[in-house]
């Protein structure tokens, strides 16, 4: 122990410029998430949390690539081999360091912007304790990659190429809608990236310790990239195999049923949403539809070109995707899709197609609601987090903030204004939360507890910062209002087939 | 006692290459003993393999009485080993890289620290990325006497060097090594000569001889045959006349085992027409070159 802290006093001189580089960005992150700022949009591409994080990553990395370069393990002319050097101190030192300048800095971090957030970070212990497992499992690559190359430039190079192979081999596992069958409940990519990340370490820690026991450079090279392909592989086998499916489905909704239920040609032509996305209304009919719940979650869209199938399929967009009753008493489903592909196959068609559209859709359950007022004060939500006002400019929004992640999966929340016209089913609420943690990290996908096999924290705990705010657009600060969370009981896998539709004259302005 | 340096059948082979052929090496204790060879004879190899830089492919090697795959932290504490082309912590000064590597050596002197650097010269406050080629060997020389190692490995330690450098670098290290056993691999043979006790002569991975450099030099000896008109060789030509030369009514060649009584009468019944016979000492330089072109001959042949 005692060599392993004088080697490791050894890596905080050699490393000190990298060491304030994390430290300063641990700082800044802390001090800007700690403010009372909305936080990002969720289509945001620049934001805040961006800038820091992508540094911070980047600072992590170099941090570890420098730490173990420090004693290189390639080659054959290191001063350090032929000095009395112990393995175990020298990976102890190592690994000491990490805990101590990228894991406890994140970690006093988070507990600033949960303490600045209204939680108590005594009562996120397990929370905390996952983040730094994700902050462990993540650093694993970079220090797998920095005792397999001898130089800086190899080793950023490795990292790039790694990130390549590691994603070109996700990508295969990720569930296409071309091949999803009606009513399958398939795994979220999420999942599948969350748990290979976990995979990846796994593999590699019997890898790392061989290294630094023997230095069998070659041997353990070729293991790496062998566990580089097979982690994403494994990880998606599993989640797969564990994932489940419609033998779950609820028999209370069994009879839940849908169809086409409007004349295409008294169709008015289509449009963009609010944001220039394409937004895709079908009148349809509901039947044995519980009123008491709501929906969210529709899937993909793939008209049916004559003789060619599927030929594009666009996933819907949460946000503006939904079910919504019209005055008329009609039901829409209104798919808003990213699908650029589409749009040049389909949107923009003549001809008359038959769209299949695969709904996966969850149902809710209201259960809790609070009422937040005005005032400086966070206001704890039940299910969810802290809620307060800020004020600016003699308006405000509510800030909303979850910590960790969502408190419990299974949930969506709803946040309305207490002197709004706005249905009571909440069908266009002020805000739809979207625990996106981070633009670059994976988006929350609490499923899979949600058929009880909880083997994961939430991917939404990965990311530089505990706590995420949200904030509510255009609010009278002097209107309280009610936040709604709602638990998920129920998902259903339904087909709709529309026949012969000329895509271009779906109507958009109907709410 | 088991002598410092052992191998038993040592070799190493990187694809098709022997760069070592079962060696059998023995370096005694208190010696100091100078592997030589060609370049790419197989001598960084050895030495290599003995450090446990490298992994053997057959044969096995003992240094300080541990497998040399198993030399630990503990064996390490008490080698020294200084190559040429160590890749040293490069952004560290003179005083910190000897602080450094002070808690790992439990029989560290400081005051012999200390004294090494000054007698070296070392700019204590330089980082080793701005020392000169020689300086940086004298601070790893330093960082590698001031345990007081029981093992000294060098792995062409002049190359490069210039000659002063080469006299302080020697010089030191037989005032401060004094009963240590030191193995040198090198080219310098003239400097090797002057306190080498032991050589191993090693060619294509294979060692040719290792003997006493005191045996080495009274066994080698340039034959000088003079005769009255050129003369022919014979047929049965000894082994252990090397290089044989013939310049006019002069032969020269080289006797690898020269003896003081046996060699003058060998001549005489092989040469019996010689009129002058002259036997001159060779240095270790002049019996390394005509090894190594003997070598190379027989190579082509």
């Amino acid at each position: 122990m005692r060599q392993a802290i004088h080697i490791f006093r050894k890596d905080v001189r050699h490393c000190w410029p990298y060491l304030a580089a994390v430290l300063s960005l641990t700082a800044l992150n802390a001090w800007q998430a700690s403010l009372d700022l909305p936080g990002p949009q969720i289509y945001q591409l620049v934001t805040p949390q961006l800038l820091i994080a992508l540094p911070m990553f980047l600072a992590w990395w170099l941090t570890v690539g420098a730490l173990v370069h420090g004693e290189s393990l390639v080659g054959e002319r290191q001063f350090w081999t032929t000095r009395p050097y112990s393995w175990k101190s020298l990976l102890s030192a190592k690994l000491l360091f990490v805990a101590v300048f990228l894991a406890l800095p994140l970690l006093i971090s988070d507990c600033i912007i949960l303490l600045a957030s209204g939680f108590n970070p005594l009562d996120l212990i397990p929370g905390l304790l996952s983040r730094q497992c994700w902050l462990l499992a993540f650093l694993v690559l970079p220090f797998v990659l920095a005792m397999l190359t001898r130089a800086t430039h190899d080793f950023a190079l490795a990292g790039l190429l790694s990130w390549f192979v590691f994603y070109v081999a996700l990508s295969g596992l990720r569930p296409h809608s071309s091949n999803l069958l009606p009513g399958f409940v398939h795994p979220e990519p999420a999942w599948i990236d969350a748990a290979a990340l976990w995979m990846a370490p796994a593999l590699a820690l019997p890898l790392i310790v061989w290294q630094f026991a023997r230095r069998r450079t070659v041997l353990v090279l070729v293991l790496a990239i062998v566990c580089l392909g097979i982690a994403p592989a494994l990880a998606g086998f599993l989640v797969r195999v564990h994932w489940p499916g419609p033998p779950h489905e609820d028999p209370r909704y069994a009879k839940v049923g849908v169809r086409f239920d409007a004349d295409p040609a008294e169709a008015k032509p289509a449009g963009t949403d609010f944001q220039s996305k394409y937004l895709f209304g079908i009148p349809v009919k509901f039947s044995g539809w519980p009123r008491e719940l709501m929906t969210r979650r529709l899937l993909t869209v793939d008209p049916i070109w004559p003789g060619r199938g599927v030929m594009a399929s666009s996933y819907s967009r949460p946000d503006s995707s939904r079910i919504s009753t019209a005055s008329d008493g009609r039901d829409w489903l209104w798919l808003g899709t990213y699908d650029m592909a589409l749009k040049a196959e389909a949107w923009g068609h003549p001809a008359r197609v038959d769209v299949m559209v695969n709904m996966e859709l969850d149902l809710f359950e209201r259960e809790l609601s609070a009422t937040i007022h005005p005032g400086r004060a966070w206001t704890h939500v039940p299910g969810f987090g802290n809620v307060k006002f800020v004020e600016v400019l003699g308006g405000g929004y509510p800030l909303c903030r979850a910590a960790i992640h969502p408190a419990d999966s299974g949930w969506t929340y709803g946040l309305r204004d207490t002197n709004t016209e706005f249905a009571e089913d909440d069908s266009w609420p002020i805000l739809l939360y979207d625990p996106s943690p981070s633009p670059i990290w994976f988006s929350a996908s609490p499923v899979f507890s949600y058929a009880g096999l909880v083997v994961l924290a939430s991917p939404s705990a990965i990311g530089v910062k505990p706590a995420w705010g949200f904030a509510a657009l255009h609010h009278d600060p002097s209107q309280p209002l009610v936040f709604t969370a709602r638990h998920l009981v129920a998902r259903i896998g339904r087909t709709l087939i529309v026949p012969k539709v000329q895509l271009p004259s779906f109507p958009t302005k109907h709410r | 006692m088991s002598s410092p340096i052992a191998t038993h059948n040592l070799s190493k082979a990187f694809r098709h290459t022997e760069a070592v052929n079962a060696l059998d090496l023995d370096v005694p204790e208190g010696s100091i003993y100078a592997l030589i060879g060609p370049n790419g004879a197989g001598k960084t190899t050895t030495v290599k393999l003995l450090m446990n830089i490298l992994r053997a492919s057959a044969g096995s090697a003992e240094v300080l009485g541990v497998d040399s795959r198993r030399l630990s932290p503990r064996e390490f504490a008490r080698i020294g080993y200084v190559s040429e082309n160590q890749e040293m912590p490069e952004w560290m000064t003179v005083d910190y890289f000897l602080r450094y590597l002070r808690p790992f050596y439990p029989t560290w002197d400081d005051a012999l620290a200390a004294d090494l650097v000054r007698q070296f010269e070392l700019p204590r406050d330089r980082k080793l990325h701005h020392l000169s080629r020689g300086m940086r060997l004298k601070a790893a020389l330093a960082s590698s006497l001031a345990y007081r190692p029981e093992l000294i490995v060098l792995d062409e330690p002049f190359t490069g060097l210039d000659a002063l450098v080469r006299d302080e670098f020697t010089r030191s290290l037989l005032d401060r090594a004094e009963g240590t056993t030191i193995l040198i691999s090198s080219h310098d043979l003239a400097e090797i000569e002057n306190f080498a006790s032991h050589v191993g002569y090693i060619e294509e991975g294979r060692l040719r001889f290792t003997e006493e450099i005191t045996t080495l030099a009274d066994r080698f000896r340039l034959v000088e045959l003079t005769f009255d008109a050129p003369p022919p060789l014979p047929a049965d030509w000894p082994a252990a006349w090397m290089r044989p030369e013939t310049s006019a009514a002069v032969l020269r060649f080289i006797d690898s085992q020269f003896n003081t009584e046996r060699t003058p009468s060998q001549i005489q019944s092989v040469f019996p027409d010689a009129r002058g016979l002259a036997f001159h000492a060779m240095s270790l330089r002049e019996i390394f070159v005509a090894l190594a072109m003997a070598g190379r001959h027989a190579k082509a042949a």
